[in-house]
């Protein structure tokens, strides 16, 4: 029960987030269609930059920003950890990877 | 000589003891995230899965109240309602069960004070920094845990001969269908011990959901994720568990071939100065150093402080019970002179443990144990 409520929401984060969704549902308080789970993540963490909303949308579907935001790893350890999430149903579009992974290296490296 | 060899393990590891001093990531400029009710003195790793942490100062107590005790989730799980609860026992048994909570109360009940900490905790000391929640070192408490051996459930089931592990899972749900259960297995021994524990209560109240009631796990002095929450299900196996959490999570590379890893089982020998915290301005005079050390299956035999930075040590006095999986107060007397101080705390225990004055990166940042260190000014 739990589960299927949870892959109803899941799978339509999965399909919005490529479109841009995961992040704006966030910031238009007012639409009515953001999940409760997204309203608490208002204050997004995670450095401004272009690719802040494509990180935003594929990593929210699971797990709270936080758990970015506090890491500093080098670009094949941020790779080891993308490519994880990617086997746990990380959606993915041509060309993501490596957008994803130049933003974490950039602003969440060491 | 003991104190000669350790002097030069703290110029040898200058490098781990600047980051032990200089300390975590950096935090974010962001608003933090909204406190968690009943949890509002926590710091919040992470609301989803929520992870919390016990500031240092408190830590203070010998049992951590439960509106202070840190929160360890892989994964969250809904609330189960206490009449609905159910637990199957199955896989190598004869008897395969199904117990509800009132069946758990009916049995003989065990009490014990127990210390858990997260394998992870003090991992964002490592320097560079190892991938996971950011824990400081306040991913530990000590509770009084109440319930049922897990032994006595186990031969109610009457396993058979080729039952080597326990494989216990929890009401956790991942949140994609391709991501792994959180699952991992005990060697049937541990099980067996008479402390390891179904607990059904926490500090005298019912389990509550955030720390896995109504039943969950506890397998003392073992790393916290061996004390699997929102227990449903124990099944016997003739076999250690092959998930993810278990064969590539809480592993830790062998001392004899860093090649190879081992899956982490009892806590490191450890210890912690929780009075005067770090960076504490402290009046001339008489004072008091206190804290808690603990060592997982080993037991504490002493704990030395240090008033200088490493350079002299002495015994501090155990105080408090000594319970056999719990962690064990000391305290030090010393006399406060104006200036700044750097004071240290360095547990050993009956395995023949000390801690180190510094550590190799640990690829997951676990098993964080150096000598904990405060600065304080004298003022």
């Amino acid at each position: 029960m739990w589960r299927s409520r949870l892959s109803l929401a899941l799978a339509a984060l999965i399909v919005g987030a490529p479109l841009g969704w995961g992040w704006s549902w966030a910031e238009s308080p007012g639409s009515g269609a953001a999940p409760s789970t997204l309203s608490a993540q208002v204050d997004n963490p995670l450095p401004r930059d272009r690719d802040q909303q494509l990180v935003t949308g594929r990593c929210i579907i699971c797990h709270s920003l936080e758990m970015i935001a506090q890491q500093r790893q080098t670009r094949a350890e941020w790779a080891v950890i993308v490519d994880r999430m990617i086997t746990y149903g990380m959606p993915m579009q041509p060309g993501d990877r490596e957008q994803i992974l130049t933003y974490l290296a950039k602003h969440l490296g060491q | 000589m003991d104190q000669d060899i350790t002097r030069r393990a703290f110029v040898i590891h200058v490098g781990a003891a600047a980051a032990l001093l200089g300390g975590a990531v950096p935090s974010s400029a962001q608003t933090p995230p909204a406190p968690v009710a009943g949890k509002e003195k926590l710091i919040v790793r992470s609301p989803r899965p929520i992870n919390l942490e016990t500031p240092l100062r408190d830590l203070s107590a010998e049992i951590t109240p439960t509106d202070l005790f840190f929160v360890r989730n892989n994964y969250d799980g809904p609330e189960i309602d206490a009449s609905q609860y159910v637990l199957k026992v199955d896989g190598e048994v004869d008897n395969p069960l199904t117990l509800r909570l009132d069946d758990l109360r009916r049995m003989e009940q065990i009490t014990h004070t127990i210390t858990l900490e997260c394998a992870g905790n003090g991992r964002s000391f490592y320097s560079p920094k190892a991938p996971g929640l950011q824990w400081e070192n306040g991913a530990v408490g000590t509770a009084a845990w109440k319930g049922v051996r897990l032994a006595e459930v186990l031969r109610l089931a009457r396993p058979r001969p080729s039952a080597s592990h326990v494989v216990p899972d929890g009401n956790d749900a991942p949140p994609t269908a391709q991501a792994p259960d959180f699952i991992r297995s005990h060697p049937i021994w541990k099980a067996m011990e008479p402390h390891t524990m179904i607990a059904i209560e926490m500090n005298g109240r019912p389990l509550p959901h955030l720390h896995g009631g109504p039943a969950r796990l506890i397998v003392p002095g073992w790393i916290g994720s061996a004390s699997i929450k929102w227990l449903v299900q124990l099944t016997l196996a003739d076999k250690e568990w092959g998930g993810p959490f278990m064969q590539r999570s809480y592993r830790s590379p062998r001392v004899e071939d860093p090649q190879q890893t081992y899956s982490l089982q009892s806590l490191e020998c450890k210890s912690l100065i929780v009075s005067p915290l770090d960076g504490a301005r402290v009046a001339p005079g008489a004072q008091m150093m206190r804290g808690y050390a603990w060592a997982g299956e080993g037991s504490v035999t002493g704990v030395d402080v240090s008033l200088d930075g490493g350079k002299a040590w002495a015994p501090a006095a155990l105080s408090g019970p000594a319970h056999r999986y719990a962690w064990r107060g000391w305290e030090f007397p010393w006399t406060a002179v104006s200036g700044a101080h750097t004071f240290m705390a360095r547990a050993s225990d009956s395995l023949g443990r000390v801690q180190p004055g510094g550590k190799p990166r640990d690829p997951q940042g676990y098993r964080w144990n150096v000598i904990h260190a405060v600065r304080i000014d004298v003022a």
